[in-house]
């Protein structure tokens, strides 16, 4: 048995990968919602959980998504 | 050919046929170099996440077509000379379709599903994000990431 873990391990997980989702469209911003602050600057990864691969293509939608003013840039 | 979306923003204060109007020069673009059009999204009227030129609301589309590569910056150089065009946007979608879900006109909670049967992120690429008036800040939220924190548990799946 291992010793038991201090304070919670983050799961490094990343859920694009679970869940198999291969495409992320700057349209579904819902889900794209979750991976900003409260004031929609992008998470980074480590608090995203994201491998490289989601992170970019997660990073890239949001600006798309900000472009095309579905999503804010920086609350002020 | 190469499939392309371009999400387009029209003002949304035109008179009566304003919008198709400007919707119809940019239909028009598309089949000038050599587009045809699959499918025509109409997300309407929204309010924006921003004012843009000190509007409120646009009026949203995005126009599925397959062009040769040349195309989209024939296009949109041209789109950018439209005064009523607020903002567009092109993209890659090669034999990808991203099956998503246009929320509702308001920003209100819309479950976008955004699945689609197998492909690769890589797919959707941007072609050329011009026309944009953004400090290209590359930034990333590290402040307020409040340094623990758990994994975003649970999302009911
Ligand atoms: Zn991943």
């Amino acid at each position: 048995m291992m010793q038991k873990r201090r304070g919670r391990r983050k799961k490094r997980v990343c859920q694009f990968c679970v869940d198999k989702i291969t495409v992320i469209d700057y349209k579904g911003i819902e889900k794209l919602r979750r991976f900003t602050s409260e004031r929609g600057k992008i998470l980074p990864r480590r608090v995203s959980g994201n491998c490289a691969k989601h992170q970019r293509a997660v990073t890239q939608n949001i600006k798309r998504a900000r472009h095309m003013a579905l999503m804010v840039y920086t609350a002020e | 050919m190469v499939k392309y979306e371009m999400g387009v923003i029209v003002r949304a204060d035109l008179p009566e046929d304003g919008h198709a109007v400007e919707m119809d020069k940019i239909k028009a673009l598309i089949d000038r170099f050599g587009g045809t059009i699959e499918k025509i999204d109409e997300w309407g009227r929204r309010r924006m996440a921003y004012p843009i030129q000190k509007m409120s609301d646009g009026i949203y589309t995005f126009i599925t077509y397959s062009a040769p590569p040349e195309a989209p910056r024939e296009i949109e150089s041209r789109t950018r000379l439209i005064e009523n065009v607020l903002r567009f946007l092109t993209v890659r979608k090669d034999e990808v379709e991203a099956t998503v879900v246009a929320p509702p006109a308001e920003v209100v909670e819309a479950s976008a599903p955004v699945e689609a049967p197998e492909a690769v992120v890589e797919e959707v690429a941007v072609v050329e994000e011009t026309a944009v008036e953004e400090p290209v800040a590359e930034e990333v939220a590290t402040e307020e990431a409040p340094a623990e924190v758990e994994e975003p548990e649970a999302k009911d799946e």
